[in-house]
């Protein structure tokens, strides 16, 4: 009994849900006339409605810039400054962004594109304003010297100092890098003889490059520039004059047996050919050839060269032994 | 009152010899304070360095916006009067990562991160100091970000006097 009271009661009563739907299709409610006690009720918004609010509001806005912008304009001076990029200033068609069918779909326009505006543009450094801007600042250059060549720079200013600067985003100013000096000297360009290149050269090490005959002295042991610079031109002072000076002792030690190349003068082979009496000529042909033997090795030139001294020494026929 | 005394007197009494008496100690010059002071035109100023040549260094994140800066770099020679020499472009680095995903356990799932960088070498050759300060400053300015430099300045300089004769031939000259 009590169901059957309830179930009619559901049934008659109109949700409100229900009513919304009727009124918004903007017809009146089927079976209702236009009765003026009895509104049809709006809860919703109906859409006609919103769109005409919509386009009212975009009706009373200005046109976007870039349609107000001369032709003839100084772009210059519509965008200065490195700036993020703005749709409605830039009179440019641009699409950027990532797309699933490329063939399909275009990519996403310049208007609210997080892309667009999270790279930097270059709009700020177009071909005239670079022009405009090296105009005005090519009166702090000054020319490279005429008739400064590269050689002629050589002979001027052999040392060469090397710096590093660096330029980043970082929480610090500092790098570790800057302070370092090298300094690249040539040895052609200092007073040696053999015995104080050689001497320069044991003292050095593999800071010496044979190729190109350069040392280069590298300073990172004090905290600035500037004394790391002035630590290597101290370094290259007390190096020249040390490999200068002459202790007292470098002579008892220097052997024969030391000598990383062979001399033909006070050896023992210029001993042994002197009471030959052979012609002085053939004599230092023959210590040429031992020399070249020694120093370089033997080769097929070295070999011919001693055999043919050998054979002009001791007077032997020129068949001699020939394979 | 004694407050308002005080001032009076300040105001009557503070003359300028008395003002610089009392601050001599903490009064400073601006120059000495550390501030900028225009250069004095009549001051001797220092020679002109000259570099054999600069090594532009440039390292970024994004290939399209090292491209651009590289055109500026090259069209701001130019415009300049600055030689430029090589180009080239060092191998990229890209630095992966992977990380647990959890501050414990779960092992088997990680989350994997990944720097990117490009690299592009330019050479400019024979400038004078004065026009590698200038072209240095307007393009380091205009660096966007995303992008870091590194300078190599090659400097040329001459030889120090004192190593331009042999130290026994200088005293020699010295004595006599």
């Amino acid at each position: 009994m009590l169901s059957l009271c309830f179930l009619p009661a559901r049934a008659a009563v109109p949700s409100a849900r229900l009513v919304c739907v009727r009124a918004a299709s903007g017809q009146p409610a089927a079976g209702r006339t236009d009765d003026p006690q009895f509104r049809p009720l709006d809860i919703g918004r109906r859409r006609e409605v919103v769109q005409q609010a919509r386009e009212r509001r975009r009706a009373t806005l200005p046109p976007p810039r870039h349609e107000r912008q001369p032709v003839n304009q100084q772009w210059g001076d519509v965008w200065p400054a490195p700036r993020t990029f703005h749709p409605d200033a830039v009179p440019l068609p641009l699409r950027q962004g990532f797309v699933k069918r490329p063939n399909a779909q275009a990519p996403p326009g310049k208007h609210a594109n997080a892309e667009l505006m999270k790279i930097a543009n270059f709009l700020h450094l177009t071909p005239p304003v670079i022009e405009r801007q090296c105009r005005a600042l090519a009166k702090f250059c000054t020319p490279w010297p005429e008739g400064l060549t590269d050689e002629r720079l050589d002979e001027l200013r052999p040392l060469e100092v090397i710096t590093q600067d660096f330029l980043h985003a970082s929480p610090t100013l500092r790098h570790p890098d800057a302070r370092v000096v090298s300094l690249k000297v040539p040895l052609s360009c200092l007073d040696l003889t053999e015995t104080d290149r050689d001497k320069l050269l044991r003292l050095v090490g593999d800071r010496h490059d044979p190729k190109t005959d350069v040392i280069t002295l590298t300073a990172d042991r004090c905290p600035l520039r500037r004394q790391n610079r002035d630590y290597a031109l101290y370094l290259l002072t007390v190096l020249y004059f040390e490999s200068c000076k002459r202790e007292p002792w470098e002579a008892e030690l220097r052997t024969v047996a030391d000598a990383e190349k062979f001399v033909w003068a006070g050896s023992a082979s210029e001993a042994a050919v002197a009471p030959l009496g052979a012609a002085a000529d053939v004599v230092n042909s023959y210590g040429e050839a031992v020399t070249r033997l020694h120093n370089e090795g033997e080769d097929e030139s070295t070999l011919a060269e001693y055999r043919k001294a050998v054979v002009a020494l001791l007077g032997l026929p020129e068949h001699v032994g020939a394979n | 009152m004694s407050r308002i005394r005080l001032i009076q007197l300040g105001s009557s009494c503070l003359s300028k010899a008395n003002f610089q008496n009392i601050c001599s100690s903490g009064f400073k010059a601006p120059a000495a304070r550390g501030l900028q002071v225009p250069a004095d035109p009549t001051r001797r100023q220092r020679p002109d360095l000259l570099y054999s040549r600069l090594e532009l260094e440039l390292r970024a994140h994004d290939p399209a916006v090292l491209d651009s800066y590289v055109t500026f770099l090259q069209q701001a020679a130019r415009h300049l009067g600055v030689t430029t020499g090589k180009l080239w472009e060092p191998p990229r680095h890209y630095q992966r990562l992977s990380l647990l995903k959890s501050v414990h356990i779960f092992a088997k799932h990680k989350v994997q991160y990944e720097a990117r960088t490009y690299f592009r070498v330019l050479e400019l050759l024979r400038l004078t100091g004065s026009t590698a300060d200038t072209y240095l400053e307007y393009t380091q300015r205009m660096l966007p970000e995303g992008i870091a430099m590194k300078v190599s300045r090659y400097a040329r300089e001459s030889l120090p006097e004192h190593l331009s004769q042999r130290p026994d031939q200088s005293e020699s000259d010295g004595k006599s």
